[in-house]
């Protein structure tokens, strides 16, 4: 797949590139597809190597990311600031992204972090695939499931879950530590569960499977 | 992968030259003890101080072009919040300075509005005040004149208005909106959407739940005593926010640091 020649807006990741900061994940079943990632060059990513995106993530401008914020291993809760814990080989992630999910316009995706027994650390933020986060939206989950769809400007309270095929509306606030079961519909400030998508929500091609579709028509001209 | 990095940070403490076509850079006064990321962009040309042990998020932006901006002890701001105004967005809820005591010499309501860029002109300036252990969450904007005070939070996607004033120890919740020079009292909970509801946190010690009270009758074990007191849950809650900005300050890379990634 030869680079385009024109310097779009989005930055398309190709698989053997050693240019590639992202990592790619394990062999998952469907193949070695974890390409194709189009991110925003006015996206606001940091501490990328914590980040692992699944393939086919779109990431628009502006969208802030924190990979930096990643677990650090058990033994840097020392306050010891001379002597810093060597580097494991194993590096931590922070934020994992499926296939198919889509990061909108300004969203904000930062890990949760909590105090566990008397050491504050942060834990992963771990999405899944066909994944849709609206504009200005606020993630602090633990989770957000397969074909989650998370409205404009709502906000995930720090360790919620998020299970499949859940709906968040426009602005509504999850609050922390929420479980969100699948299927549901929850909106409002704080949010509570309204109603439950229909049978068929998220088939391809249907109500809430557009995700491909959606993939397909990012950066085209 | 030199594309896929953050662009260059508008902020670095090391060099002080910034191009004269960009925006004035505020000067900042920061104790050395706070941690400010790179990509925090400072603008304006009024002074900026940041207290001790205060954590700025990266991507928070600082804009002092209508008055000082002053962050207390303790704090810790988050990504793409906004304290200030950018240039260009009106001030035209600005109380007058005289206030509504008495009529001013000048008064009629159209020279009301007219006698603003006036008055922003005389070297009125409007002080931004954030006092100690408050904590401003993601993509909330606290705009010129607003004053909050101690360890109060301020969640996401809140907006402060001008001249509004938070009281101590109260919350924002996420997506309302203090309106212009509205005030909210101490020991005080906003929630819900656009200016919101609001209740007071509960500060005695409380009974347990009659549920639970039944639950443990059931089990044949004894009643738990009743919940600590608010003071002492205050107490605790900021204790972790103090681990909290020991990992970030560890954590996030401070401006004028060489990039090691």
């Amino acid at each position: 797949m030869p680079p385009k020649a024109a310097k779009g807006e989005y930055i398309e990741t190709v698989h053997p590139t050693p240019a590639k900061q992202f990592q790619a994940p394990a062999p998952s079943p469907e193949g070695p597809n974890d390409t194709g990632n189009k991110i925003s060059r006015r996206s606001q990513i940091h501490g990328t190597q914590h980040i692992i995106l699944g393939g086919k993530t779109v990431i628009q401008a502006e969208a802030v990311i924190r990979g930096d914020l990643y677990r650090l291993p058990s033994t840097a809760a020392s306050t010891d600031p001379s002597n810093p814990p060597p580097q494991s080989n194993a590096p931590s992630v922070a934020i994992t992204v499926g296939r198919y999910s889509y990061i909108s316009k300004s969203a904000i995706l930062r890990p949760p972090s909590r105090l566990h027994r008397g050491v504050h650390s942060f834990y992963p933020l771990k999405i899944g695939d066909h994944v849709f986060v609206g504009e200005s939206a606020v993630i602090e989950a633990a989770s957000l499931g397969n074909h989650v769809h998370v409205g404009a400007g709502a906000t995930v309270g720090s360790m919620a879950i998020i299970k499949d095929f859940a709906v968040v509306l426009d602005g509504a606030v999850v609050p922390p530590g929420m479980v969100v079961p699948s299927w549901c519909v929850v909106g409002g400030r704080p949010a509570r569960i309204v109603g439950e998508v229909g049978e068929g929500y998220g088939v391809e091609g249907a109500e809430g499977g557009m995700a491909r579709e959606r993939y397909r028509v990012v950066g085209r001209p | 992968m030199a594309t896929l990095k953050p662009p260059p940070a508008q902020h670095r403490s090391s060099s002080s030259s910034h191009t004269p076509t960009g925006p004035p850079k505020a000067p900042l006064k920061a104790d050395p003890s706070a941690t400010i990321a790179d990509t925090a962009v400072f603008q304006g040309t009024y002074p900026v101080t940041i207290g001790a042990g205060t954590v700025i998020h990266p991507r928070a932006r600082f804009y002092a072009y209508e008055g000082p901006i002053s962050v207390g002890d303790g704090c810790i701001i988050s990504e793409k919040a906004i304290i200030g105004a950018a240039p260009g967005t009106s001030a035209s809820t600005r109380p007058s300075p005289s206030s509504s005591t008495g009529p001013s010499p000048t008064s009629s309501s159209t020279d009301v509005t007219l006698s603003t860029p006036q008055i922003q002109g005389s070297g009125q300036e409007t002080i931004t005040r954030i006092s100690y252990f408050v904590t401003i969450g993601p993509h909330s904007t606290v705009l010129p004149g607003a004053n909050i005070h101690s360890s109060a939070t301020i969640e996401s996607l809140v907006t402060i208005n001008r001249y509004a004033d938070v009281g101590a120890h109260s919350k924002i919740c996420s997506g309302c909106q203090i309106p212009a020079n509205g005030s909210v009292p101490e020991w005080t909970v906003v929630w819900g959407s656009g200016i919101g509801q609001r209740r007071k946190r509960a500060r005695t010690a409380r009974e347990p739940a009659p549920a639970v009270v039944v639950a443990a009758q059931v089990a044949q074990i004894p009643v738990p005593p009743p919940a600590p007191e608010g003071k002492i849950i205050e107490n605790a809650r900021l204790m972790v926010l103090q681990k909290e900005r020991e990992v970030l300050g560890r954590m996030i890379v401070p401006a004028g640091a060489s990039k090691k990634k």
